[in-house]
């Protein structure tokens, strides 16, 4: 009953929130359809990254602080097969020499990446994140097999890694941090909301 | 050739590879140098690139800040972070075309996308269309901005890492240019040392060994080095005749040594037993060096004499201030004392003057003398007991004829006295008749009776003879006396003449009946001497003129003043000395009378005491024709005698007496 009040209060607020807590320059709707072609309806459920949410961040990945422009409301969309949720899209803009780099991360229901596209990217090389050998680094991991990709220093990825990105460490490092920021802040700040709705 | 050639050849090829060596490292250090500049304005270029990018980093930040947030007051900082990226591309100076391209790609895109952004400023309400759509644009051309970049960047980082990589050779390559230099120098130097030690040091060093041989060993040594420099050769050549020079004079210096060895042995031999003492002194008497017998003479070792003044010893060396007397010592056999405490004081020194290492030294010799000096006083005791002895025999032989002398005066004084006492009674007689006064005519006639006028006459002359007989007598006796006297030590103040005279009167006897004395007594002078002695020589003088006259003849005897000295001559004709008898008549024992007659003394006492009196007897004979002796005695008086004035004292006594 709460889930289904919960769901409508959502589905409400919606055009609002949509319009408060746009995590990423462009609208994700395109590249949700593209990750869940099946999907037939999608939720947002919007939530504020604030101070503890940034500590705990702090905790988990040392050195991979969120900036102040990223605490704020933010919106996890759930791509829904009607009422059955497929999975879940988190939109994430990290900072790269290039500016800021939007990635549309896709989420199954255990929390590991299912797919991923690039939104905004000003690299040269950032055809490498459309690739099979780059992706499929990421594809089926959660946060702390990814967090296993990552070199000592918190920042950057592993040559493994690297290895799969033809040449492009800096590009794959930015890719590296945006999933795993994606997948524990969905777990911080959605996780229980999660659980609640795939029960 | 040379070692001066070859010192030139050294330096000349020393300057060449010097040279080179310079020129190469040089060069290559110039080509390191312009790679380096290269290199450091390639690495200047990178960090603008990087600068750039990091710029550019913060450029697309405020853009995407503008895009998300919407914030338009941001364009004027992005056209301000345009601005600095547009100066510092323009800045930017490189030579390279694909990079200006790459720069003014980049300036254009700028360009452009500040027309983008200063659309968004003229926005007046946003219309999420249009915004999304100049996002894109924008978008676009950033990212061509960022490919640009990153390919300028990636450009500029593979030039400069190909600039390092071509430094890093090319200091390699240097290193690498010095190394194999620095060791063909080496190589070059290693060889130069092994041909110099070969061709210079290794024959002087045959030479050096052969010169260490040859002071070990006698043999020849070969010091000649064939494959050599010429000075070397030279050398060799020089040393190897130097050396056999050396061992001549070696071989010599070796003889001179060994004789020197044998003559100070001699000499230390000689030192020590040479039975006189030897004193070194120096220019202050004080005594530097003594052989044993100084010691024995000193009763003191030698290290108690050495250092000690000779005056401490022999004190006749000493002046009256204390000085070292060199006059005294350079005599020669000069009789002398010791110091008092000495129980043997006799000595006899000679010096000489002697330099030793430039510095004046004296060479003292001291003969011990007390032995000779108690042997000459027995030998002086045996001559005067012998003169005595002589004398005594003279006397012998002249006392009958001085007894006849003496019996004449005594046969006329007795006959005197007899006729004088036969005078006396008839005087008598008459004095006692004058004396009665009535008995007067009977004394005249008794006058006139006995004859009393001639006794009285005669008694005068015969006292008269009595007393010259008794003076002939007295003066006899007195003569024999002076003469039988043996002479005090010291002489006395006589008169030759009448010395002469004296003899005469006791040789009287033997002369008068075949000799007829001639005398030309003119000396007239007095003379310090023993006159027992010189009475001796007279008186044998005139016996032995006598004895050579065998009947009759004439002895001749004379005296007189000649240059300062008195001449006594006598000369006889009698039988004369053969020239083979003459040299030998001084000598003692020497007699050509029978035995028995003659001692073999005479003529020898003669000498020694004309000898002791200074003064010396000339002989001269011819056989058949007579002799002659003449007897020269030097003038002096008592002060020239050196007597005491005690003794001159005690002669004036004499003489007053």
């Amino acid at each position: 009953m709460k889930v289904i009040i919960f769901f409508m209060l959502s589905m409400l607020l919606l055009p609002s929130v949509y319009a408060d807590a746009y995590c990423s320059l462009r609208d994700p709707v395109s590249q949700i359809k593209q990750l869940y072609p099946q999907k037939t309806n999608q939720l947002s459920i919007v939530k504020a990254v604030d101070n503890h949410t940034r500590k705990q961040v702090q905790l988990a990945l040392p050195r991979n602080d969120l900036h102040f422009s990223e605490l704020g409301k933010h919106t996890l969309y759930v791509a829904m097969k009607n009422t059955k949720a497929l999975g879940y899209v988190h939109v994430r803009s990290e900072q790269s020499k290039w500016g800021l780099v939007e990635i549309v991360w896709a989420i199954d229901k255990n929390l590991r990446i299912q797919n991923f596209a690039c939104q905004r990217c000003r690299s040269p090389k950032k055809s490498v994140i459309g690739s099979g050998l780059f992706k499929s680094a990421f594809i089926g991991k959660n946060f702390q097999e990814l967090k296993t990709l990552l070199n000592e220093d918190g920042l950057t990825a592993n040559i493994a890694l690297v290895d799969t990105a033809n040449n492009a460490p800096e590009l794959t490092s930015v890719v590296l941090r945006s999933a795993l920021k994606t997948l524990l802040i969905t777990d911080l700040l959605w996780g229980k909301e999660l659980k609640t709705l795939n029960h | 050739m040379k070692i001066s050639n070859y010192n030139q050849l050294l330096a000349v090829s020393t300057l060449v590879s010097g040279m080179i060596i310079f020129a190469t490292l040089w060069s290559q250090n110039q080509k390191v140098e312009s790679i380096s500049r290269e290199h450091f304005e390639s690495r200047l270029l990178a960090q603008t690139v990087n600068h750039i990018s990091t710029m550019s980093q913060a450029w697309l930040t405020t853009q995407d800040l503008l895009f998300s947030g919407k914030q338009t007051y941001l364009v004027n900082g992005i056209n301000i972070q345009s601005k600095q990226l547009t100066q510092t591309l323009i800045a930017i100076k490189t030579t390279d075309k694909s990079n200006n391209k790459l720069i003014q790609q980049l300036l254009a895109i700028i360009k452009s996308n500040k027309t983008i952004i200063d659309s968004f400023a003229q926005l007046t309400r946003i219309d999420d269309k249009v915004w999304q759509s100049t996002i894109t644009k924008s978008d676009s051309l950033t990212a061509k901005y960022v490919m640009t970049l990153e390919t300028l960047l990636q450009q500029v980082s593979v030039d400069n890492s190909a600039l390092e990589n071509k430094l890093i050779d090319a200091n390699s390559f240097l290193a690498i240019l010095t190394w194999v230099i620095i060791s063909l120098y080496l190589i070059f130097i290693s060889f130069i040392v092994t041909w110099f030690s070969k061709y210079i040091v290794k024959p002087i060093e045959n030479i050096t060994e052969a010169a260490q041989q040859s002071s070990d060993l006698e043999q020849n040594v070969e010091f000649m080095q064939e494959d050599a420099p010429a000075e070397v050769i030279a050398l060799s050549s020089a040393i190897e005749s130097f050396t056999q020079r050396i061992t001549v004079e070696k071989h010599k210096a070796d003889q001179e040594r060994r004789n020197v060895i044998t003559k100070n042995k001699q000499i230390k031999a000689i030192m020590n037993t040479i039975p006189c003492s030897l004193l070194l002194l120096n220019d202050h008497g004080v005594i530097q060096e003594c052989n044993p017998e100084a010691c024995r003479l000193f009763s003191k070792t030698k290290e108690e004499i050495i250092s000690q003044n000779i005056a401490i010893f022999l004190p006749v060396l000493s002046m009256l201030d204390g000085q070292f007397d060199t006059k005294m010592l350079l005599r020669n056999m000069e009789e002398s004392l010791l110091a008092p405490s000495f129980e043997n004081p006799y000595i006899e020194f000679s010096g000489r003057e002697i330099a030793i290492n430039g510095s004046i030294n004296y060479l003292l010799t001291i003969t011990d003398i007390n032995e000779r000096k108690h042997s000459q006083k027995a030998l002086s005791s045996l001559n005067q007991q012998l003169v005595n002895a002589e004398k005594l025999a003279s006397i012998g032989q002249l006392s009958a004829g001085i007894a006849h002398e003496i019996n004449n005066p005594v046969g006329f004084i007795h006959s005197n006295l007899d006729v004088l006492a036969d005078y006396i009674t008839p005087l008598t007689d008459y004095i006692k008749l004058v004396k009665i006064a009535d008995q007067q005519e009977q004394a005249k006639a008794f006058y006139q009776k006995n004859d009393l006028d001639y006794i009285l006459d005669d008694i005068n002359p015969l006292i008269e003879s009595s007393l010259e007989g008794t003076i002939r007598i007295s003066k006899i006796i007195k003569d024999l006396g002076n003469y039988a006297h043996v002479d005090s030590k010291t002489p006395e103040l006589i008169s030759i003449d009448s010395l002469i005279e004296q003899s005469l009167t006791l040789v009287a006897n033997e002369l008068k009946y075949k000799v007829k004395i001639v005398k030309s007594l003119n000396a007239n002078v007095s003379v310090m001497a023993f006159p027992q002695k010189l009475l001796q020589v007279f008186i044998n003088m005139l016996v032995n003129a006598s004895h050579a006259i065998e009947n009759t003849g004439r002895i001749s005897i004379y005296s007189g003043i000649v240059k300062d000295e008195i001449n006594i001559r006598f000369e006889d004709d009698g039988s004369g000395i053969s020239q083979e008898h003459l040299k030998n008549i001084f000598d003692p024992f020497f007699t050509t009378k029978p035995v028995g007659k003659g001692t073999g003394l005479g003529l020898h006492i003669v000498r020694s005491i004309i000898d002791e009196h200074d003064g010396h007897i000339e002989a001269s004979s011819i056989v058949g024709q007579g002799s002659k002796f003449e007897i020269f005695l030097p003038i002096h008086s008592a002060a020239e005698l050196n007597l005491p004035e005690v003794i001159t004292i005690a002669d004036d006594n004499l003489i007053s007496k």
